[in-house]
């Protein structure tokens, strides 16, 4: 039995495939997908593309938007030479340079670079860009040392941020591997002042080598990546397609992944750092009719197969905003986090903590302040309270650490208390000395170290108040160590 | 699980050693003087051992490793280990397929650490079928790394490593071990992350070659037919180095694994001590149904007289399910010697990891004294020397006896090996003729990589991987073969062809799937069901998907760790079951119906042709079963004790199969009442499968069998024997393997020749009317779908009638 006889029997191949031309299958939301063996395209859509001259290859088609339909002669001689040009290029199958591709409005414009032709689409912000409320521009007004601290990497703090590359990929999957291709890498960086927006498109499968080239040209120049996930996702495939073209991988570049710093800082908000959401309420940017993640990989499929290059308008919208919205990111969080102010008090317990890690005491317990005073939630206080304690006990300012604790403890929920009532009860006993209050904070610290924990410790306090009293019975316990008391 | 046990006197041995004779001598003395016992036993053979063959280390060997070795007191090698190391050092592909405990390791280890002498930059994947046979291996490897002074590394690659060990994997490690899913999931789709160890890739190494058969070799074969085409754009062209148990193939096999020829080593120049090999037939309690005692428990009682004659000892069991009725009985047996329960310990595929390692340790640290097993032990799992092995039953296969008998005796001294036979066929077929054991060859591995619907998912792998050219072939799939394929892909839009280089076309991957989880090497759902103990909230083991429908169907005794539990719910969707701990004194054993539907002929001859009256056919057929109910059996007696219905969905199996179909007009010319007559049939698809099994040389369970009908006319088939006359009743057999490995074909071609053996094979057994040895016992004794025939008129006259069935065929008795 041959095998073609044997694949005429399956019934299927399985996730992934669909039937093939002649079997129903599951209908595209709005555009009927012509079949693969004969892509015909709409007039009125693409009314450059030729049909193919060889059936079941499909080549992706120009790129290039329609002409308006009062085009001038000179436009319609063109089109007629580009009629040429396609035909032979149906009969070569080889891609066509031209520069009459470049039409009106186009989806994406063919380049010439040294490596090679690049579908590029490109655009210069204006300087007052804002996305949403937040002004593009603010990124150039940062310290790169308040960047080191939010990424909590300190090699970011030399690092002239004037020069970083916002990074973003559009991909044909998110499971990652070798087949999963990046169609879209989306670039962005700052020309005196303006952002400029570079998004590469990949023509068709196979046509890789002169964007990955283009980009590590642009890495070579720039200071950091700056990316929304990048380290787990982009990154790393774009590095396995520097390997799959047989590319040198790019030198490692300092790169900083928004997501771990905007997850440090509004992990505070219901709903946490989910993209969308921080767009919204952060920024005040509202997407309307963005394109869902999940449908891009097919978007880019079905222009393979019909060559209707308008199926890709909205990824590239998607992809220029994720790319904006970097830069935009970028500068509000590492503004409100230099000049000290958070615009919502459960962001500065956010930013409290990424200061306290990143070694900026003061810094750390400013925020904090905000949040014991203007958070909504009583818990939220007394998370910020129990952190400024920390700050200050790691400073060896005992008696501050205490009093916050002490403020903490009545807007704790009950479950966090036991660790309030450990934490005083520690400090009390070691570094104040004054036993009988660490005793009675003792009582309550069973959840956090167990009845055994806290009976060990309840009988040390007393072994030591007995013996204290022993040893002067009418004297008052006298604080050793470092403790002051400060003005109530 | 453990039950406790109060240290101190009480849990000694009752009797202290010196008032009972220990030893494998004193319990073959007591098995002599009974003669209830001695009489039973139909084979007592020595193989003699034989001294080691050795060669000295090789000249060329690194000085590292050859001080390494010297300093374990390695002076020289076995001559089988010498040869490898040559073949390996030239670069040639072999298999080499020596006894258990003959020192294979070292056939793939030396040549691979003497190439990391060489180049530090080389590495070598290790495959092997399991997860802890790969961290066994790891262990010795590292410690013989250490020991030559290489800092290659060997790291474990499988889903229970930690992220920082699988970078140190992918970055620095000379020596990746894995099993073929991983190597299939998560590191060929990703193979740019693994660019170091492909672009450097010396050796591969395959272990356990024997257990890739069927549909898991099908799949393992493609899996390397991925992995050269990867290796080969990363520059390399690694050697192969195969290591199987006795199978009777083992060039053919490696070579049709491979995708080309393979040399083969199968001298062994290890020393081996004498093994004594006997079979113990049970004795025939029926005579007239041909049934014989329990072969569970005569091996039960055969191994508590080793277990307290203080011999360590291995029982294997056919099913999880014997596994823990045998357990359960021993412990029993010997409660009464005060043998504390923990030193009998189970040991099958569902005990969960660490259990499996602490049963390993005790058993080599001589804690537990004996372990009944399933075939999850027949692999090469280190556990030291034991005295005795018996086999509960013929596992099916020359090759399958053989590798379990090779777990006696691994070093010098007479060994036992003692096989128990059960009342099947194949079981009595050998006990018949018992003297042809120890010569008897081994069975044949059968894979068949180009088995399309295995091949096409893999296509689908690989184009993943590396998108495809136009005119490139898949291992040894032809250029238009592939082709075929790659077009087919196409036209389901899994694949995307655009122009190339040189005006050939390259097909991409163009779905946002990520193929490889789609596909099981181990086929028809590696899923596997967890079991959840409700009262305790626990996991308590795993099941694969497929047998979870027997063992696991509501109201099924799920017996584990010699422990009875009922499952209370099947959640068929999520792939759970609940149980609960129970008491019985009985076990489900469940009942499969099975339907076989032809979906195409390939081939066929109408009856009269080649002299035969049957109609025969060959194609592709579709398999349903469907377990529809369970009997419960009593512990001990083993008696019948009621029956329950099941609901479960159908299991549906695409595959191919042989089929007789005898004419309506020949059912009616017998005379005798149709439903006798399809019992009759019944008999001889018992022999037919029987003989079919000998002759193809096959584990008798990757063969199905069943009775359907089939109507010439519009190629419809009805169920039989309920089925109506005007159909004609029809025995299929068929590889019990989804897409099938080819068992279908050599039957139709030897037809003639299988219909002559099975009527030798019932003309020359000596019941009265069937037993299990020939036709098989009478199915259908009541139960669900109980027959309104009586049984009487069933089983009068089955055996003559199933010859004269024979003889109407065509089918005479030779002179």
């Amino acid at each position: 039995m041959t095998l073609k006889r044997k694949l005429s029997r399956l019934s299927g191949v399985g996730p992934g495939g669909v039937s093939p031309p002649g079997i129903p299958r599951a209908p595209a939301p709005s555009h009927a997908v012509p079949p693969a063996a004969s892509p015909v395209p709409e007039p009125s859509a693409n009314a450059l593309v030729e049909p193919e001259a060889s059936s079941g290859v499909g080549t992706g088609g120009p790129l290039s938007a329609t002409p308006p339909s009062n085009a001038p002669e000179a436009q319609r001689a063109r089109e007629e030479k580009l009629r040429r040009h396609l035909a032979e290029l149906g009969q070569r199958r080889r891609p066509v340079v031209s520069e009459e591709a470049s039409a009106p409005k186009p989806l994406a414009q063919q380049v010439e670079s040294p490596y090679g032709p690049l579908w590029m689409r490109e655009s210069l912000l204006a300087e007052d860009h804002h996305h949403g409320r937040a002004p593009v521009r603010r990124v150039l007004e940062l310290e790169a040392a308040w960047v080191a601290d939010l990424a909590l990497d300190p090699s970011l703090a030399g690092l002239p941020l004037e020069d970083l590359l916002l990074f973003d990929t559009e991909t044909t999957g998110l499971a990652g591997g070798t087949g999963t291709l990046p169609f879209v890498v989306g670039l962005g960086w700052f020309e005196a002042g303006r952002l400029r927006l570079c998004q590469l498109l990949l023509e068709r499968p196979g046509q890789e080598a002169p964007i990955l080239r283009f980009l590590e040209s642009r890495l070579a120049k720039a200071s950091c990546l700056v990316t929304y996930n990048g380290k787990t996702f982009d990154w790393p495939l774009i590095r396995s397609r520097f390997v799959m073209n047989r590319l040198p991988p790019p030198k490692p570049r300092p790169h900083l992944d928004l997501l771990h710093c905007a997850r440090r800082v509004f992990r505070h908000r219901p709903g946490g750092a989910k993209l969308v959401q921080i767009e919204r309420e952060v920024l005040g940017f509202h997407r309307v009719g963005d394109i869902p993640g999940e449908e891009i990989p097919e978007r880019y499929f079905r222009f393979l197969r019909t060559g209707r290059s308008e199926l890709l308008e909205p990824v590239l919208t998607h992809n220029g905003h994720d790319l904006v919205l970097l830069a935009a990111l970028l500068g509000a969080l590492g503004q409100q986090y230099g000049v000290g102010h958070a615009e919502d008090p459960r962001d500065a317990l956010g930013f409290a903590s990424v200061a306290a890690r990143a070694g900026q005491p003061d810094r750390a317990l400013a925020f904090a302040e905000v949040t014991a005073l203007r958070a909504p939630h009583a818990s939220l206080q007394s998370q910020a309270l129990a952190l400024s304690a920390e700050v200050w006990k790691r400073g060896g300012r005992f008696d501050a650490a205490i009093e916050a604790l002490q403020r903490a403890l009545p807007l704790a929920p009950s479950g966090d208390r036991p660790q309030l009532h450990l934490m005083l009860s520690k400090l009390l006993e070691h570094r104040v000395g004054a036993l009988e209050e660490a005793l009675a904070h003792a009582l309550h610290t069973a959840p956090v170290e167990g009845t055994e924990g806290r009976q060990r410790r309840i009988e040390r306090l007393r072994r030591r108040l007995e013996a204290q009293a022993a040893a002067s019975p009418r004297l008052e316990v006298v604080p050793t160590g470092s403790h002051r008391r400060r003005p109530a | 699980m453990k039950t406790q046990h109060p240290a101190g006197a009480f849990a000694r041995p009752a009797s202290p050693p010196w008032a009972r004779a220990t030893g494998l001598e004193a319990a073959r003395t007591h098995w002599a003087q009974d003669p209830g016992i001695s009489r039973q036993f139909v084979l007592d053979r020595v193989i003699p051992g034989h001294p080691a063959s050795v060669a000295p280390l090789p000249e060329v060997l690194s000085p590292e490793l050859r001080r390494a070795l010297e300093s374990r007191g390695l002076q020289g090698l076995y001559s089988h280990q010498a040869e490898a190391f040559e073949l390996a050092r030239a670069g040639r592909s072999f298999v080499i397929a020596t006894p258990t405990a003959s020192g294979k390791s070292l056939c793939y280890n030396l040549p691979v650490l003497d190439a990391f002498g060489r180049d530090p930059e080389a590495r070598a994947l290790y495959l092997f079928p399991t997860k802890a046979l790969s961290r066994d291996q790891e262990e010795a490897l590292r410690v013989l790394m250490k020991e030559a002074g290489l800092p290659h590394g060997a790291i474990t690659f499988d889903g229970d490593t930690p992220a920082d060990a699988r970078r140190a994997a992918r970055e620095r490690s000379g020596v990746i071990l894995t099993n073929p899913d991983m190597l299939h999931t998560g590191v060929l789709p990703h193979h740019a992350g693994w660019a170091r160890l492909f672009s450097s890739l010396r050796y591969v190494v395959i272990d356990e070659l024997h257990t890739y058969r069927g549909v898991f070799g099908s799949h393992l074969a493609n899996v390397l037919r991925r992995l050269d085409r990867v290796a080969r754009f990363h520059g390399s062209n690694p050697t192969y180095i195969m290591a199987s148990a006795t199978i009777g193939n083992p060039k053919e096999h490696a070579s049709r694994m491979l995708g080309r020829e393979v040399e083969v080593l199968d001298r062994s120049g290890a020393p081996a001590g004498s093994r004594r090999v006997m079979v113990y037939n049970p004795p025939v309690v029926n005579p007239e149904l041909g049934i014989r005692q329990s072969y569970v428990k005569a091996s039960v009682k055969l191994t508590a007289e080793l277990v307290r004659r203080g011999v360590p000892t291995l029982l294997f069991g056919q099913s999880r399910n014997t596994v823990e009725v045998m357990l359960k009985y021993l412990r029993d047996a010997l409660a009464a010697d005060r043998l504390p329960p923990e030193t009998l310990m189970g040991y099958r595929g569902g005990y969960l990891p660490g259990t499996r390692r602490a049963i390993e340790a005790q058993l080599r640290a001589g804690e537990v004294k004996c372990v009944v097993a399933t075939n999850a032990l027949e692999l090469g799992i280190d556990i030291g020397a034991l005295d005795a092995v018996v086999c509960a039953g013929y596992p099916g296969s020359i090759a399958g006896l053989w590798q379990r008998f090779g777990r006696a005796g691994r070093r010098q001294g007479e060994s036992l090996a003692l096989l128990v036979t059960s009342s099947a066929p194949l079981d009595q077929y050998l006990a018949a003729d018992a003297e042809a054991l120890t010569s008897a060859p081994a069975e044949h591995a059968r894979i068949d990589p180009d088995n399309v619907e295995i091949l096409i998912q893999h296509l689908k792998c690989a184009a993943f991987e590396l998108p495809f050219e136009e005119g490139e072939s898949f291992g040894d799939v032809t250029a238009e073969a592939t082709a075929d394929a790659l077009e087919f892909l196409s036209s389901h839009q899994v694949l995307h062809p655009t122009p190339g280089a040189g005006g050939k076309r390259v097909f991409h991957w163009s779905s946002d799937a990520y193929p490889a989880n789609h596909v099981s090497l181990r086929s028809v759902g590696w899923d596997n069901v967890v079991i959840i103990d409700v009262a305790h909230d626990r996991t308590l083991a795993e099941m694969d998907w497929r047998s979870a429908h027997t063992m696991l169907h509501e109201q099924a005794i799920y017996q584990h760790d010699a422990e009875q539990y009922q499952v209370e719910r099947f959640d068929h969707e999520n792939h759970k079951a609940y149980v609960r701990k129970v008491a019985p004194d009985y076990y489900t054993d469940a009942m499969t119906y099975t339907k076989v539907e032809v979906m195409e002929e390939d081939q066929q001859r109408a009856r009269g042709s080649d002299g035969i009256g049957f109609a025969v056919g060959l194609g592709d057929v579709s398999v349903v079963s469907k377990v529809v109910g369970y009997k419960k059996i009593k512990f001990h007696t083993h008696e019948n004790v009621g029956y329950g219905e099941v609901q479960l969905p159908e299991m549906q199996m695409h595959t191919s199969a042989f089929w007789l179909t005898v004419p309506e007009d020949v059912v009616r010319s017998l005379g005798a009442p149709r439903p006798a007559v399809v019992e009759a049939l019944r008999g001889l698809s018992v022999a037919l499968h029987t003989v079919g099994c000998m002759g193809l040389m096959c584990d008798p369970r990757d063969l199905g069998r069943t009775i359907g009908s089939r109507s010439e006319e519009d190629g419809q088939l009805k169920k039989a024997p309920g089925g109506g006359p005007g159909f004609d009743p029809t025995i299929f057999l068929y590889d019990q393997i989804p897409g099938g490995v080819g068992l279908a074909p050599r039957l139709y071609e030897e037809r003639v020749e299988l219909l002559h053996r099975a009527r030798r094979m019932i003309e020359g057994c000596a019941c009265e009317d069937g037993c299990p040895a020939c036709i098989g016992p009478l199915l259908g004794l009541g139960g669900p779908g109980a027959r309104e025939v009586s049984v009487a008129q069933l089983s009068e006259h089955r055996k003559r009638l199933g010859l004269e069935l024979l003889s109407a065929l065509g089918v005479a008795a030779l002179q």
